[in-house]
């Protein structure tokens, strides 16, 4: 099993009624609550905490996000470029690029490229739809959400997997001379992650053998999707996937004892408890108005409103606690989940750089060993 | 009360559900972003004066929505292969919100077909520069906000079928919804216009009226005006109390100003 440290790089100190006042932090949030300066040093702080990932051993997610205060790692690509200079060992996990959001899909067949040429074929091209609320920054069309993922997902391949020129005249994307430099380090392309709950769409990840990735979800509800993926599978005739088809992303927090981790672990919560209007948050369209009518019915709130913290732990979203029982919560992950892919939120909201490291360090000396060793035989 | 009756249009393979009623000369109206709830009162009152073909459009009510319609340039070619049903020779065309935006695209295309036409509080031009949005956001508006920006007072908009408005049932809920998304798959960007549009509304050489509640927040009067400028020999009318929803919130007046100008 694989343990890769991931932040979303909050910039969490706003006026306290910010949220109350504009209505949510994301989209409408004024620019002129950033205040550049303590933004450099929350970008370095948090480029620093990645590279320590790596001198601990840890691999390297990231993820992006646009016109918020919750993630203001808005660049993925100017990230990963940092650090594939300042690394030289990690696995740098692009979870991902929100494909549907971005009008120039051969951009991001180069992006991905270059990383994968400049870091020594270190990359693994994740390829998201992008959430709901990053409908209005884009200002892409919701309705179309799926069959531009779909198309931009193509062309990339296609480049990626062509050597030569050649015409692309698509519904979304047109090219007359796709030529893209350059090609990827890893031959004929990076490793493929794709996020994803929706039960129409695992299929098609299975189909292609891609990684499956789901985050925040409760264990129960990612079982069922996950055995989707082995269903089609065995129905297929595809090999039967290993762990290192499977990623699961959880809040993590590991402390000196329970007690402590239970303290200190709370300040994750910041997350979570973010207002998500529905208006905002999930465009016409994006999804079918059942799922739509549903959002409504939950109300603005919170993303998980009705889970405290005991529930979450409980859910597995959130793992927290002494060296001993973040092990055997992710054992269980690998276990019962049959998970290769262990990606910890380790840092939000408030939490201080003094704090996430020393999560990390327990996380790496007293419990990484033993999940590093499970499937050490298997390529993942 | 009029009596009307449900018929299915096929139309270019496409099932269209409508209902026709009332009698005299014939009335097509093109329904708004909010046209997925059917019949309402100005309906009936048309209906004394003309025969009245009150289709939902694809993607809206019964009406189904073909993968291949997915732009107001379909949809205005549709509404033309529509009108060549034998009945609607020489129609007479009312577009109100949406349906006006789809009503002056079909127009420019081929007035062949039509013998004159009313735009109410159509969306479908820019006029302004590129810093002024023409047409409020409505997609993103909480009810109560759209009871605000939709209506001129407070009280019409009681019971106003809107997203999460209270005591919807659901199976309005998932229509309102539906509607929501039909109109942006087909309006998202540039929003609910054609930056061409404007350049082209001269080639409207029938009889036109543009129709406007007074307090209209969605697309001003002052919006309502420049398509009357557009619209060689156009007349342009305010209907007092009402804001995007002429229609709805003071049907009888709408009613009487649709009527007097076709009649």
């Amino acid at each position: 099993m694989l343990a890769y440290h991931f932040t979303e790089m909050p910039y969490p100190f706003l006026p306290e009624d910010a949220e109350e006042r504009y209505g949510a932090l994301r989209i409408v949030l004024p620019s002129k609550h950033f205040d550049p300066r303590l933004g450099h040093e929350l970008y370095n702080r948090y480029l620093d905490e990645y590279e320590y990932a790596e001198e601990l051993g840890l691999e390297i997610m990231l993820n992006e996000h646009h016109q918020t205060a919750t993630c203001i790692d808005s660049v993925m690509p100017v990230t990963a470029a940092a650090l594939a200079r300042r690394t030289k060992r990690a696995r740098i996990v692009l979870l991902g690029s929100p494909l549907p959001h971005r009008d120039n899909p051969l951009r991001v067949a180069e992006e991905v490229a270059m990383l994968d040429v400049i870091s020594g074929g270190r990359i693994v091209s994740g390829f998201v739809r992008g959430v709901g609320s990053e409908v209005l920054p884009s200002n892409s069309n919701p309705v179309q959400n799926r069959e531009r993922f779909q198309e931009a997902h193509d062309l990339i391949l296609k480049a990626w997997t062509t050597h030569e020129p050649f015409s692309w005249e698509g519904k979304h994307f047109h090219f007359r001379y796709a030529n893209p430099w350059p090609r990827p380090y890893q031959q004929p392309h990076p490793p493929i992650w794709i996020t994803g709950t929706s039960p129409d769409n695992i299929p098609w990840v299975a189909d292609h053998q891609y990684t499956l990735a789901t985050f925040l979800t409760p264990w129960d509800a990612t079982e069922q999707i996950f055995n989707l993926y082995r269903a089609r599978c065995r129905e297929r005739g595809y090999p039967e996937p290993g762990p290192e088809k499977f990623a699961y992303l959880a809040m993590v927090y590991t402390g000196e004892t329970d007690e402590r981790a239970q303290e200190e672990g709370k300040k994750l919560l910041w997350y979570l408890h973010r207002r998500r209007p529905v208006e905002l948050f999930i465009p016409p369209g994006y999804v079918p108005p059942a799922a739509r009518m549903r959002a409504y019915n939950t109300g603005p709130g919170p993303m998980r409103p009705r889970e405290g913290w005991e529930e979450l732990q409980a859910g597995g979203l959130v793992i927290c606690g002494s060296p001993r029982t973040v092990l055997k919560r992710a054992r269980e992950l690998h276990d019962r989940l049959g998970v290769g892919h262990f990606l910890m939120m380790n840092q939000a909201g408030f939490m201080t750089t003094q704090e996430t490291r020393r999560s990390m360090e327990l996380f790496a000396r007293e419990v990484y060993p033993e999940l590093r060793s499970l499937d050490e035989s298997r390529q993942i | 009360m009029t009596p009307w009756r449900e018929e299915t249009i096929q139309v270019d393979g496409v099932k269209l559900s409508a209902r026709l009623g009332g009698d005299g000369p014939p009335l097509l109206i093109l329904h708004g972003a909010d046209g997925w709830d059917g019949l309402l009162p100005f309906h009936d009152s048309l209906a004394r004066r003309f025969t009245v073909w009150a289709p939902f459009l694809p993607g809206f009510g019964e009406s189904e929505l073909p993968g291949w319609l997915d732009s107001v340039d379909d949809l205005a070619y549709f509404c033309l292969d529509l009108l060549e049903q034998p009945a609607l020779a020489g129609a007479n065309l009312l577009g109100i919100g949406f349906g006006g935006w789809v009503a002056a695209e079909l127009a420019v295309r081929s007035r062949e077909r039509l013998r004159r036409l009313v735009l109410a509080a159509a969306l479908g031009i820019k006029v302004s520069g590129r810093e002024t949005p023409d047409i409020a956001d409505f997609l993103v508006l909480t009810h109560e906000e759209a009871a605000r920006v939709l209506w001129h007072g407070p009280e019409a908009a009681r019971g106003m079928k809107w997203p999460g408005a209270p005591g919807l049932t659901d199976e309005e809920m998932t229509e309102a919804l539906r509607a929501a998304q039909t109109v942006t798959l087909m309006g998202w960007k540039p929003f609910m216009h054609n930056p061409g549009l404007l350049r082209w509304l001269h080639r409207i050489r029938v009889p036109t009226l543009l129709l406007w509640g007074e307090s209209d927040r969605v697309v001003s009067p002052d919006y309502g005006r420049a398509w009357h400028q557009a619209i060689p020999g156009s007349r342009f009318q305010l209907i007092a109390g009402a804001g995007h929803y002429p229609h709805r919130e003071r049907p009888d007046d709408f009613a009487q100003a649709v009527t007097a100008f076709l009649l």
